[in-house]
């Protein structure tokens, strides 16, 4: 249908048709068919609303001109216009302010001669400034003779800056008025010195007092992009990606302009080869004028490959070289192999590269290459002590002849070769005793658990993880003495810490019931004294009915008597001092009369489960199960109170009680029944980073059992997540440097090949999606 | 900028004694309260050299690793020197009229 035709068709509408379409087409940015429209709408109906309503699409039309650069055209549709109200002034104002960003000059000028207000006069003059500066030498001739003295100033001034005379053209800007039409080409140039100078703050205050709609302003924007954050932050993207370049253009860097081309390629595209062809030209460039600035995009490239695969290895070779610290690509190739899970390739590439550096220790200042060899090794023994799960399907891609390799055969050399190695290099490394000990415990071998933590002791006396793992192991084997000096080492350092007290308070309760066994009860009333004066909370109790034991076992049933009252006025529990009475009665195998009196009084204490008898029940189990005790009937102990602990799941555990009984359950190694309240406690307390965390616990402690990483890793960063949202508190930063440890060991670089390896979040297919490496 | 050396003006072989007593200038010049961002950055490049074992750390596995093509981009625009344009080239970028 064509255009004539499209017209005469609405010729046909009446005014009630006409209305809505004219607001359509004006939504629509249909300008020249609104305007057709509301000329016959106003040729029906004649009306001031009428004529207002056509006015303005006229102006509307006659930007829409403008705005695609047929200013021409526009000024002929402004002077149709004007005939519509030619001696309203407010008519004019607009037309004249049009006409002026149209850039015409003489009639504009016409205009504002019909202009009743100064003030209004004075804008449109500004438009009429910025119009003559951008048609230059026409311009100026189009300008009144009054005008033309400042228009000249600025040309001046501009000539003066370009050259660096920056005192004769702020001799030249004083001649500008405040009420000067170009007063802002004045602040423009002011800006412009300052920041040419250097002086930002300067030049920014200057532009900050541009009008926006003015041409000074839109030619100091892509200076003002650079230097102030918050225009910037304010720019949509397009008009960023605009006053970037026109940025560059001023500038006039090759160089910075094809690193731009160079960040484009590798956004777009995410490829290596492109943009290291474009490197190759820009390099001569980049040494010559930014020689600083190589090293630091080799280095980018570098450590890029991991992203893009080894294909790129030698196409960066080709460009940068070889990399002074890895001049073989061992470490990069050890880092990708790691990466893909791959660790049979990446054992001997960072073999490769310890191999390496010590070929080459010079590279490495003092003796930091034997620290860095010992790194490797540590990595090594990491490595090697943590076979992943094998992918289910196998689609391995390598560049070397080590294809063939099974990812689940055991690494040579084995982690404990590695771990000493490293020890040997660098004996205070820290990490490497830590690894070495976590390594035997997790192959259940606590003798040399035992000597390589004592190893660490040496090397770190006051090493409170390892003195509590050593008083744990030697607790274990009934030496409660050992276990306690340990623990009383551990506490030297950090006596307020009141779990460590209370682990201490622990020590010397075992070690006061080895002294009852043995009939030396005064040595026995010493270690429960101590331990009662490091206690909190329902400790005492249990302390209390120990001691309570020990008297009757002494002989002195008023004071057991007066100690199991004192035991039942700390605690909301009895059941727990009923359960622990009637453990001692029959490990120190007392009066029948008094286990039947204990047995009696457990019974009615189990039938009524809460949370406090709850948590005292498993505080027991859980000092029985660590200090190694046994006694007869235990087990079917342990069933009534595991069963009395089930019933009680659905009761209302406070936040502290609900984290108490899953640590307590954890110590007793009860996993499930600890991943179980954790569960409760995620749901009942969803901003608690505590439960996420010991859920997580619940499956990494749990011996003979496969860690599922896909469970425990997203439980971790939950629990790292919440945590960090909290305050930082010793508790906290004691938690989340425990998360980190354990999300490195299980993700050592946070990848998500692990979910695809692991299949979560996505389907089993999906496994080997990661080819490259 | 990355490398923590740079971030602290030390030399790539700086013992501990240098890097400690250079951290601590700085972080007297570069209060928190002041100038916080430069703070944070002065800290977390004393983190990773403040002894031996960070340093060797720091280098084996770290070193380079956060540079990326855009901060790369931004230091060259921040370094090139500023050239006076006159004012035919800044009326250039715009539409003639």
């Amino acid at each position: 249908m064509s255009k004539k035709h499209k017209h005469h068709q609405t010729s046909t509408y009446s005014p009630a048709d006409l209305r809505p379409r004219i607001d359509r087409a004006r939504q629509e940015g249909r300008f020249q068919q609104a305007l057709e429209l509301t000329k016959q709408l106003h040729k029906y109906e004649p009306t001031p609303a009428n004529l207002e309503l056509l006015k303005e699409v006229y102006l509307g039309r006659a930007r829409q001109l403008r705005n695609q650069g047929q200013t021409r055209d526009a000024l002929t549709v402004l002077e149709v216009a004007l005939r519509l109200d030619g001696a309203s002034p407010a008519w004019i104002d607009r037309l004249a302010q049009e006409m002026a960003l149209c850039g015409e000059i003489g009639r504009t000028l016409a205009l504002l001669d019909n202009l009743p207000d100064p003030a209004r006069a004075q804008r449109i003059l500004g438009l009429v400034a910025d119009a003559a500066m951008q048609q230059e030498a026409a311009g100026r001739a189009a300008l009144p003779p009054a005008l033309r003295d400042d228009f000249d100033r600025i040309v001046l001034a501009f000539g003066q800056v370009e050259s660096g005379q920056d005192e004769a053209a702020r001799e030249t800007l004083q001649g500008i008025s405040l009420r000067s039409s170009f007063l802002e080409w004045k602040l423009l140039l002011r800006g412009l010195q300052a920041y040419w100078q250097n002086d930002d703050i300067r030049a920014v205050e200057n532009w900050q007092r541009l009008t926006p709609d003015r041409l000074p302003a839109r030619l100091a924007a892509p200076f003002r992009y650079r230097i102030d954050a918050a225009f910037r932050a304010a720019q949509p993207p397009n008009t960023q990606a605009a006053l970037q370049k026109q940025f560059d253009r001023f500038q006039g860097s090759m160089v910075l302009s094809q690193l731009r081309n160079l960040q484009a390629t590798l956004a777009h595209k995410g490829k290596m080869a492109p943009a290291l062809r474009q490197i190759e030209m820009l390099l001569p460039a980049l040494r010559q004028e930014m020689p600083q600035i190589v090293p630091r995009l080799a280095a980018c490239f570098y450590w890029h490959i991991l992203e893009t695969g080894p294909d790129d290895v030698l196409r960066y070779q080709r460009v940068f070289g070889r990399p002074p610290d890895d001049p073989n690509f061992h470490r990069l190739q050890a880092l990708g192999y790691e990466k893909a899970g791959e660790l049979q390739l990446a054992h001997r590439h960072w073999h490769q590269y310890e191999r390496e550096i010590a070929a080459h220790p010079e590279g490495w200042p003092g003796d930091q290459a034997d620290h860095a060899r010992a790194f490797i090794w540590q990595r090594m023994g990491q490595n090697a002590a943590s076979i992943p799960e094998p992918r289910k399907t196998q689609k391995r891609r390598s560049f070397d002849l080590f294809d063939g390799d099974d990812p689940l055969a055991p690494l040579d050399p084995p982690a404990e070769k590695c771990f000493q190695k490293s020890l040997e290099l660098a004996p205070d490394l820290l990490e490497t005793h830590e690894a070495l000990v976590h390594h035997h415990l997790e192959a259940k071998r606590e003798g040399k658990a035992e000597k390589a933590a004592r190893q660490l002791l040496q090397q770190f006396p006051n090493h409170v993880p390892t003195l509590e793992l050593l008083s744990d192991l030697r607790r274990k084997h009934g030496d409660y003495a050992t276990a306690l000096e340990l623990m009383e080492q551990a506490l030297k350092g950090n006596a307020l810490d009141r779990r460590l007290r209370r682990k201490v308070s622990d020590a010397h309760l075992l070690l006061a019931r080895t002294h009852v066994e043995s009939g030396r009860f005064d040595e026995a009333r010493r270690q429960f004294q101590a331990s009662l004066d490091l206690s909190g909370g329902s400790d005492g109790s249990m302390i209390l009915a120990h001691w309570a034991a020990c008297e009757f076992k002494a002989g002195d049933s008023a004071r057991a008597e007066e100690l199991i009252q004192q035991a039942l006025t700390r605690t909301a529990a009895p059941v727990g001092v009923s359960y622990l009475l009637l453990t001692e009665v029959l490990r120190l195998k007392l009066d029948r009369s008094l286990k039947k009196r204990f047995e009696e009084d457990l019974k009615a204490g189990l039938a009524a489960p809460n949370p406090d008898g709850a948590i005292f029940l498993t505080r027991i189990l859980a000092g029985l199960h660590t200090g190694g005790i046994k006694y007869i009937g235990q087990k079917g102990h342990t069933q009534k109170a595991l069963s009395y602990i089930y019933k009680a799941r659905n009761l209302d555990f406070s936040e502290p009680q609900l984290e108490e009984l899953c640590r307590n359950l954890l110590d007793m190694e009860a996993y499930p029944q600890a991943r179980r309240f954790a569960n409760i406690g995620e749901r009942d307390y969803p901003e608690s980073a505590v439960f996420p965390y010991l859920h997580a616990m619940a499956w990494i402690q749990e011996k003979g059992r496969r860690v599922p990483t896909w469970q425990v890793v997203p439980l971790l960063k939950r629990a790292r997540t919440l945590a960090q949202a909290q305050p930082s508190n010793e508790r906290r930063d004691r938690m989340l440097e425990d998360i980190d440890k354990h999300l490195h060991e299980l993700n050592p670089f946070d990848l998500d090949f692990l979910g695809r390896m692991f299949g979560f979040g996505e389907e089993e297919d999906d496994y080997d999606t990661d080819e490259d490496w | 900028m990355d490398d923590p050396h740079i971030v602290l003006g030390l030399a790539a072989d700086a013992d501990d004694e240098t890097i400690r007593r250079r951290y601590l200038e700085l972080v007297r010049q570069f209060t928190p309260e002041h100038h916080p961002e430069k703070f944070a950055a002065v800290r977390a490049a004393y983190e990773r050299l403040r002894d031996r074992n960070a340093r060797v750390r720091y280098r084996l596995l770290e070193a380079g690793r956060k540079e990326t093509i855009e901060s790369i981009v931004e230091e060259v625009a921040c370094r090139s020197s500023r050239r006076r344009v006159s004012l035919k080239t800044l009326l250039s970028v715009l539409p003639k009229p």
